[in-house]
């Protein structure tokens, strides 16, 4: 039988289909490619996930949980949690898949999951999975909307090399 | 093709018709400035590039004012030509009509051919074809050369020497080869694409590897564009430094200097490929994206401790509910708990199961850190609880000790158990979690104090860059020309420095670049070994064989050709300053970043030490290129079985006399057409009423003669009136 965080980590969390041009395709390297590509084409983000990691931490540390509206469609970019922060032949950059292991805490910590039923038998794992999944998909939401917003108002903000450390990094948080 | 006839109309100042006969060798138009030399250059330039802009200013003023009204007359300039056998006839020319109300209406200019062929017949040509058999248009830039300083612009520009050598080796014509195999080896990809994505399992991986290869490709192919550009700027700024520095004296003091600058951009450029600023990447390389972690592990770690409890809770009442429901004494499975009563007892797995046979071996519990020798209670309830855990473990159909088989447990899963298993080991790097705060701060000190250091280093390099500038001031040649050139030097070396760090940037980019294509390559290559038919990929291996055998021969041609003519060049540079310092004139051959072969003009002396050309002094310089440009008109006329005619106005004003004569006399010697123009044979009288050939001047042209060199003189009519162009009239007299 299948743990949990397996469970989980199989699925393709979603997001906002409104951020897809605004955000994925434009500070994101969408699709994949290279970090050097990334670089090039003056993106921030090497991967769909790595941004979509980013807005899952900062709608967390700032309690943004915003779940996707039902009235917007929602979209992924075809890539499961298991494989991301895979070093694979990624020129210049780290694994960080164990990254996956803290964004499975995050979930379950600010998800009301009952273990005793789920040991029990009596709800099934892939709709705890599922829950996980909506959490997750509620701070990135919160996240998204953060950056959306700030780069409304400071356009170039993130031509800074710092930018988006700063935006993380407030030690208020 | 020799042109044996120039006929001019009314052009300029050459009132009227107006002859030269032209031989197949050297031929000299003599005369004083502005008597009509350079207007005999600019006719024959007309006729080949034909520009229809001020056709008035090609008008005689003189044929003008004398033209009454409705009169028409025609300007132009003919020549005529052998060619094949074939005697050709060429000419442009435009009408011009005065009218009554005093305006002049000029016609549009019209390019006309005739050729009598081997047989007698003459007929009309086509003229623009018949333009370009006579005089290659490719060519035209250098074949017409309008002073000394075209022929030095032109020749100090490598890229002039580079194409034609591409274009007498014949090394362009493997362009086409190399193109055509190039399309052929895109035949095969596109047949194994098409062949490897009709396998559907694989397909959409293969189109997101041609996806990435194309984009590599495309930016290879764009960044090396880019540094090709690049390369030739570096290569004009590069020269400029050398050309000023050249004319320093101190040149130790300058070598000391530039050593110290060399170390310094070194030092530079290491410390900036140091700092790292990737600071998005470092949230996930470097986890700093964990640095608030901390109370979400916390929560997670009690809602998991909270959950477990709440399990073991029921769990344990449970078994005591099912045990007494039965009637059972707590035997020996529940008896592991006895002790604790209705205190809520751990896991069986804490300790683990090696832990448990450790305390069991050395008879001590370590937890509560008493003895429990064998045969006490202690002991054997440690014994108890490693069974009841190796029971835990064992699936149920070995399981012999259960006493409920078909009994259904209250918790038929464990999910909790991986989930407590991910606490343990996460709390366990909380330290980690600790440690972001200050990993992110010495990172920012670290860059901060490269960055200083950078400061510092940019301060010295800017002083020393300076010092190198007093340096260079202060060379003994403190001509004007050495001020103005300072003025640029300092922009000069910026620029240079600028485009080395520029052109290294864009090669790493490209060797990046490169490492990327080869995986994808690589990758892609694999699928289509596994998918597409086996004889493909060998006949795409053999186009690519082909591809390459095309472009290694294309080097040598080059190469081979470019080694001719150097030994050509050397020989008319030699007789040309016979009796003089010379040293050598060198064709480097290099490969250019996009595979484009490439010369490099030197001079040097034996022992290999370069010599600047362009510090040589006029003469020097001119003769270096004439040399060259003669080479290649010998070459060229051996490598095409034509030559064409090499028409230069006053390309030689800088020799003086003697010089002058001593470079006709070999020139005239070279088995091709030059016409050349001079004004160093021609002297004026003391009242400026008179002009008159030298004295020397017959003597030479005796002495050419044998080599069927011609000599016109142009002189104006006199008497003229120096302020009115319509007093002129140029008299064209063989010598």
């Amino acid at each position: 039988m299948k743990s949990l965080f397996e469970e989980w980590s199989n699925r393709v969390p979603k997001y906002d289909s409104i951020y897809k041009d605004s955000l994925f395709k434009e500070i994101a390297q969408y699709g994949g490619g290279s970090d050097e590509g990334r670089a090039n084409k003056g993106k921030d983000f090497a991967n769909g996930y790595e941004l979509y990691i980013y807005a899952f931490f900062l709608g967390l540390y700032n309690d943004e949980l915003h779940p996707i509206s039902k009235k917007n469609k929602k979209v992924d970019f075809n890539h499961k949690i298991s494989n991301w922060g895979n070093k694979g032949n990624r020129i210049l950059r780290k694994d960080f898949s164990d990254i996956q292991k803290y964004l499975f805490m995050a979930c379950v910590a600010k998800t009301d999951v009952d273990f005793i039923g789920l040991d029990k038998g009596k709800i099934d794992v892939s709709k705890v999975a599922l829950q996980l999944i909506e959490t997750m998909e509620s701070y990135t939401n919160g996240g998204l909307e953060m950056i959306s917003l700030k780069l409304e108002t400071q356009r170039n903000l993130f031509d800074q090399p710092t930018g988006f450390f700063n935006l993380i990094y407030k030690k208020d948080n | 093709m020799i042109i044996t006839e120039i006929h001019l109309e009314n052009y300029t100042t050459y009132y009227g018709e107006k002859s030269f006969k032209i031989g197949p060798r050297l031929n000299i138009i003599i005369g004083e400035n502005n008597h009509g030399k350079t207007q005999l250059y600019k006719a024959l330039h007309w006729l080949v590039i034909g520009s229809e802009r001020d056709l008035i200013q090609r008008v005689s003023e003189k044929k003008l004012k004398e033209a009454s009204e409705h009169v028409n007359f025609n300007v132009g300039v003919k020549i005529v030509g052998e060619q094949y056998g074939e005697k050709k006839s060429l000419s442009r020319s435009f009408s011009v009509e005065s009218r009554e109300d005093g305006t002049i209406r000029l016609g549009k200019p019209k390019l006309e051919a005739t050729v009598k062929k081997t047989n007698g017949e003459r007929i009309q040509a086509p003229a623009e074809a018949t333009l370009e058999q006579m005089f290659d248009r490719k060519m035209t830039k250098y074949l017409f050369f309008e002073g000394e300083t075209s022929i030095h612009e032109t020749f100090s520009n490598d890229e002039a020497l580079s194409n034609l050598t591409r274009h007498f080796s014949g090394a362009h014509q493997y362009d086409d080869f190399s193109k055509r195999a190039k399309d052929l080896l895109g035949q095969f990809d596109s047949v194994i694409e098409k062949e490897t994505k009709k396998n559907q399992t694989r397909r959409r991986e293969y189109q997101l590897l041609e996806i990435e290869v194309n984009q590599f490709k495309q930016k290879i192919e764009l960044t090396e564009g880019k540094i090709n550009d690049k390369e030739k700027e570096l290569k004009k700024v590069s020269k400029n430094i050398t050309d000023v520095e050249n004319q320093i004296e101190n040149a130790e003091e300058l070598e000391t200097s530039d050593k110290i600058i060399s170390k310094l951009k070194n030092d530079i450029s290491t410390l900036r490929a140091s700092v790292q600023e990737d600071y998005t990447s470092k949230l996930f390389d470097d986890r700093w994206i964990l640095h608030a972690f901390e109370p979400i592990l916390n929560e997670y770690s009690h809602k998991i401790t909270e959950a477990d409890k709440k399990r073991r809770k029921e769990d344990h009442a449970d078994i005591r509910r099912k045990a007494k429901e039965k009637g059972i004494e707590e035997g020996k499975q529940q008896g592991i708990n006895a002790m604790l009563g209705d205190i809520l007892p751990l896991n069986v797995n804490v300790p683990d199961k090696e832990t448990m046979e450790e305390l069991i071996h050395d008879q001590i519990c370590k937890v509560c850190n008493r003895e429990a020798k064998e045969g006490t209670e202690a002991y054997a309830f440690m014994k108890r609880r490693l069974e009841a855990l190796i029971k835990q473990q064992t699936p149920k159909k070995q399981n012999t000790l259960s006493l409920e088989e078909e009994e259904v447990p209250l918790f038929q899963n464990n999910f909790l158990h991986s989930l407590i298993r991910i606490r343990d080991e996460y709390n366990d790097k909380t330290s980690l979690l600790r440690e972001i705060d200050l990993k992110i701060i010495q990172d920012f000190d670290l860059n901060k104090s490269k960055e200083a250091s950078l400061k510092t280093l940019r301060e010295d390099l800017e002083k020393a860059e300076t010092n190198r500038e007093g340096i260079v001031g202060t060379s003994a040649t403190s001509s004007k020309r050495l001020i103005d050139n300072l003025v640029n030097y300092r922009a000069w070396r910026k620029d240079e420095t600028a485009l080395k760090e520029f052109i290294f940037t864009l090669k790493n980019e490209v060797d990046l670049t490169q490492t990327q294509l080869d995986l994808k390559t690589d990758q892609k290559q694999k699928i289509e070994a596994e998918t597409a038919i086996s004889s493909m990929v060998k006949n795409q291996q053999f186009a690519q064989d082909i591809a390459t055998i095309l472009y290694d021969t294309r080097q040598k041609k080059f190469e081979q050709f470019a080694e001719k003519l150097e030994e050509k060049a050397n020989d008319y540079y030699k007789k040309i300053n016979e009796g003089g310092f010379t040293a050598n004139i060198t064709f480097e051959v290099s490969k250019s970043f996009s595979g484009e072969m490439e010369i490099d003009l030197k001079l040097k002396q034996r022992d290999g030490k370069e010599i600047i050309i362009s510090t040589q002094g006029k003469a020097t310089e001119t003769s270096v290129y004439l040399s060259c440009m003669f080479a290649l008109s010998e070459m060229s006329s051996i490598a095409q079985n034509e030559s064409f005619p090499l028409i230069l106005d006053a390309p030689i004003s800088s020799f003086g006399r003697t010089k002058s004569s001593q470079f006709l006399e070999v020139v005239s010697t070279l088995d091709f057409q030059i016409l050349l123009t001079s004004k160093d044979f021609t002297e004026e009288d003391k009242d400026k009423e008179l002009v008159f050939v030298v004295p020397e001047f017959p003597a030479l042209i005796e002495r050419m003669r044998s080599s069927k060199a011609t000599a016109t003189w142009v002189n104006l009519e006199r008497p003229f009136d120096d302020e009115q162009r319509d007093t002129l009239n140029t008299l064209t007299i063989e010598l």
